[in-house]
């Protein structure tokens, strides 16, 4: 058994390179694996509300809309929403959420006071992010070229096709439908502006 | 020679290594065991428990089929018996569960059936907030948007306080819309109702 596995060593050092080689490639397998769903991990509903400034406010509100609960059963969780599809993007945005960590560890949204305190900041920061990118995250789903207007409602008919010409993006005018509308009296005439808002 | 011991001290370390991933593996699945075993004897305690509950159930039912036999002899007198909302149900039998009434898609504005009736809302308002911080409906009732939603403003009346005075805001007691207001679910009436709007209503 031992002169075995001496000659398996043997073989081992004739052919170095492609020992090295073989290596590599199950290594990185493994590794690009193992990177990919720790990623993915970090990517669902569950990871989300791990923690408790998730759990006992956004996710709160986001429990009575729509994308949570409906007729079909087809849902839109967190990351549907706040992370981009595209790996690339998707790394930039989940980069960028390490600041979050930053503020866990501050304590900067720890109590509801403190999340009140922040929900229009935090609010702005989300519209601006979904503007800047037109709408992708919703349009993954709702799709503007594949709406039927005749089937959509009384009221949605005429604002969507007057809203699409006007060259307007969905989040333009659908705020607070996953989590609760922030108070707005606090923005500036410019930022009511930007967002739409009356 | 000390190579092949080295070699020996490996594989007794490979050995060893492995001996613990199985230990560890089997601890952990005896304590998965012990968490299925412990749902399983809850279970036979509940199903010791059900007989005596089905036994209750089937004398409700005996109980309700004599009342059922005692009908009878009301109906040789013509007489039926006072019929309450919940039908033919039997005192101790469970209620029928009511239908699942549906919010109707949007209308044209439903007529008022008298002059101080709230106007009904003609469309569904799922997902419309009334927080303290915003209020849905004011974005498309509101005086600065009803015009571009073509929608109905909101009445003079809501700006005044209990007081008369009037505000350049909503007043609180009338900020939440749907107090008053309601979204409509296909529902028939329970009873039939003779009543009749004023003649200016009527159309």
């Amino acid at each position: 058994m031992i002169k075995l596995f001496k000659k398996f060593l043997v073989f081992l050092k004739k052919r170095a390179v492609f020992t090295v080689l073989t290596m590599g490639f199950f290594g990185g397998v493994i590794f690009w694996g193992g990177f990919n769903t720790a990623l993915e991990a970090t990517n669902t509903e569950q990871f989300c509300i791990s923690c408790h400034e998730m759990e006992n406010t956004v996710f709160q509100e986001y429990k009575h809309t729509i994308h949570y609960q409906n007729r079909t059963g087809v849902r839109a969780t967190c990351p549907d929403c706040h992370v981009p599809k595209e790996w690339g993007p998707k790394m930039i945005r989940k980069i960028q959420a390490s600041n979050e960590l930053l503020h866990k560890a501050l304590g900067t949204i720890d109590t509801p006071e403190k999340f009140e305190n922040e929900r229009i900041h935090l609010a702005t920061k989300e519209w601006r992010r979904m503007k800047a990118n037109d709408s992708l995250s919703c349009r993954n789903c709702h799709d503007y070229s594949s709406m039927d207007y005749s089937m959509q409602s009384q009221r949605a008919t005429p604002q969507h096709i007057a809203g699409f010409e006007e060259g307007k993006t969905c989040i333009d005018c659908h705020k607070g439908i996953a989590h609760q509308m922030p108070d707005t009296s606090s923005l500036t005439d410019e930022e009511r502006k930007e967002f739409n808002l009356q | 020679m000390k190579n092949s011991k080295k070699l020996v001290l490996k594989y007794v370390n490979l050995a060893l290594g492995a001996g613990l991933l199985m230990l560890s593996i089997n601890s952990y699945a005896e304590t998965k065991e012990a968490a299925t075993s412990d749902v399983a004897e809850v279970q036979k305690e509940l199903n010791a428990q059900t007989p005596s509950a089905t036994n209750e159930a089937t004398d409700s039912v005996s109980a309700s089929s004599e009342v059922k036999s005692s009908a009878p002899e009301f109906h040789d007198f013509g007489f039926k018996g006072v019929r309450s909302l919940r039908g033919e149900t039997g005192i101790v039998a469970p209620d029928k569960s009511a239908s699942i009434k549906r919010l109707q898609p949007d209308i044209d504005p439903i007529a008022r059936n008298y002059f101080q009736q709230p106007p009904m809302i003609p469309h569904r308002t799922r997902g419309y907030q009334i927080t303290v911080r915003h209020n849905k409906c004011m974005t498309c009732h509101g005086w600065d948007t009803y015009k571009k939603a073509r929608a109905t403003k909101v009445s003079q009346t809501h700006f005044a306080d209990r007081d008369g005075n009037a505000q350049s805001t909503l007043a609180a007691r009338r900020y939440f819309c749907t107090q008053c207001h309601a979204p409509q679910v296909d529902a028939k009436p329970l009873v039939e109702n003779k009543f009749d709007p004023v003649h200016e209503l009527q159309k």
